[in-house]
């Protein structure tokens, strides 16, 4: 039996891979998780800039899954490839998470990264706003989705994942765009916008007032998304969205993705990779599968 | 070193009001256990909300056992409550960094609030014969609150109590003690340590501010990760910027913090 996954040009050891936002710059968890069980970590969205990001509270627990906030803090380019790539060293792929508020941003943070030997792809987080037309993420349209995902091609022979915004209404656009513009696969999908309210004070929980949901509520949602867009699109589909156990992760794979992403699931139980990986493996002998290709996509009848 | 481990429930008692005293066998990470840091707790009952939550460590006897002390505030502090001799928790610690003990520092005054009066009764039981003196002045709402765990008796502390309500010790908030406590006191060789609310740690680092003493504050944040990698728990940073309680904290320099920020003042 093998866990191998292929996403495009992208080969992993396991198809299991640590989502944007959750695991820093992809060693913070590396003396409390075996990181040889996933097939790569993603940093958090590094752009041109740093940026400070939002004021705190930065998170609220909901219970059954959590509202973020963190607004996109990270050091920068020059500060990630100067002081911090060199030194991550895990038993997995490192993808880095690009982000910006203008095509140039994404170009420049993309041009550094080229080259760079201990990068295994890019995930291009195209949630991010675009300042130029009024802070709007540039995935909400096809345009200036194909927009940045070009530029960023431009720029770089790394493997391009384009990690999509879960807004139904487009989003085969959107997607179609991004592998026409050059992305070799797709991450489906991100955070729903959201907003939690204290009734005492009137006012929102979070210092950045809304946020993004994530954890089990997502889930029913973004597998909607990959179900949709698998049946559509040529590249693969990364599914991403509230996974918590090996059965989740096992939906995604019927829905058609290639591989998955888990994130704040790790807030809760640091076993969870270990756990999931050895549902699969126990799916797939129960199954008789030897590969994840031998069930992806089966749901998509 | 940080571990993750299931934790056995020792013991679980209720030692005033709504504070709650656990004892948790932990193995070996009650040997690296030091004043200030503190463990990332999870329940495993499917009532569980969805982020583990933050304890600073109360006690350890280096071989095995720690114990924390917490309110009862929500659903979490709740089921924690609840649980019996025998209950399985998922910790993970310790986390963060330690109060320290700065060469030349012959006496301390540690000022306490709530459950932050915990943290630094283990630091007094650390240190307290490695220097000359140490003053504890500790407070709360009222007497029922005010949670100092009777192993505190150690030789050579001298603790104040005060309660806004009078119930207890000196009537009035703990900071109102802090100037005459310092009154007399060198900035060569005394420093400052604080655990509370944060509109208690602001005013205990302004007062020391003014005096020149050097003061280290333990804080509270929301957090997530526990290990620096969410970003969740920012702390303003004096100059710009965030720190993050978890990692860079919780105990920080009292003038490294942009308190009017992080006070909304």
């Amino acid at each position: 039996m093998s866990l191998e996954a292929r996403v495009g040009n992208l080969k992993l050891a396991s198809p299991m891979i640590g989502a944007s936002g959750l695991f820093g710059f992809g060693d913070e968890y590396a003396d409390v998780i075996d990181l040889s069980l996933f097939g790569a970590v993603i940093t958090k969205t590094i752009t041109a800039r740093p940026r400070e990001g939002n004021p705190p509270p930065r998170i609220v627990d909901l219970g059954h899954g959590v509202i973020n906030s963190i607004g996109l803090e990270n050091p920068g380019i020059d500060y990630f490839v100067g002081e911090r790539l060199d030194d991550i060293d895990i038993p997995c792929g490192l993808i880095v998470s690009v982000g910006g508020d203008t095509i140039d941003d994404y170009k420049l943070v993309a041009s550094r990264l080229a080259g760079r030997a201990n990068v295994a792809a890019l995930e291009v987080n195209i949630s991010c706003p675009n300042v130029k037309k009024g802070g709007i993420s540039f995935g909400r349209d096809p345009e200036s989705t194909a927009a940045v995902i070009e530029a960023v091609r431009g720029e770089t022979g790394l493997p391009l994942i384009a990690k999509l915004p879960p807004l139904p209404a487009r989003i085969d656009e959107v997607a179609a765009a991004a592998a026409a513009a050059g992305a070799d696969a797709l991450a489906v999908s991100n955070t729903l916008p959201s907003i939690s309210i204290d009734i005492e004070s009137e006012l929102p929980r979070l210092g950045g007032r809304t946020g993004g949901l994530s954890g089990p509520p997502l889930k029913p949602v973004s597998l909607f998304l990959v179900y949709k867009l698998a049946a559509s699109v040529e590249i693969p589909i990364i599914g991403i969205g509230g996974i918590e156990t090996s059965g989740d992760a096992i939906e995604y794979i019927l829905a058609g993705a290639s591989a998955f992403e888990i994130g704040s699931v790790i807030f809760k139980w640091l076993n969870a990779p270990s756990d999931i990986v050895m549902g699969l493996e126990e799916y797939m002998d129960h199954k008789g599968y030897s590969r994840i290709e031998d069930f992806r996509g089966n749901a998509l009848v | 070193m940080r571990y993750c481990s299931r934790a056995v429930v020792i013991s679980n008692e209720r030692i005033a009001d709504s504070f709650y005293l656990m004892g948790l066998g932990v193995g070996q990470m009650a040997a690296d256990c030091s004043p200030g840091e503190f463990i990332h707790l999870r329940g495993l009952t499917a009532e569980w909300p969805f982020l583990r939550r933050p304890f600073s460590i109360y006690s350890t006897d280096g071989e095995g056992r720690i114990e924390i002390v917490y309110k009862v505030v929500g659903k979490a502090t709740a089921i924690m409550s609840d649980a019996i001799p025998g209950d399985i928790l998922d910790v993970m610690g310790p986390l963060g960094t330690a109060f320290t003990l700065r060469p030349g520092v012959s006496r301390v005054i540690a000022v306490g609030g709530g459950v932050g009066i915990p943290p630094l009764v283990f630091f007094c039981q650390r240190y307290a014969a490695a220097i000359d003196g140490i003053d504890l002045l500790v407070g709360a709402g009222t007497a029922a609150e005010l949670v100092v765990p009777v192993s505190l008796i150690v030789e050579g502390i001298g603790v104040t109590y005060y309660t806004e309500d009078g119930t207890k010790g000196e009537k009035g908030l703990v900071t109102d003690g802090l100037r005459p406590a310092l009154e007399g006191v060198g900035s060569d060789d005394a420093e400052v340590i604080a655990c509370g609310p944060r509109g208690m740690l602001a005013e205990v680092a302004r007062i020391a501010g003014e005096l020149g003493l050097g003061c280290q504050v333990s804080v509270e944040e929301v957090m997530a990760c526990g290990v620096g990698a969410c970003l969740s728990c920012a702390v303003p940073r004096a100059g710009g910027g965030y720190f993050h309680a978890c990692k860079d904290g919780p105990v920080f320099e009292s003038t490294h913090i942009d308190w009017e920020r992080w006070t909304g003042e």
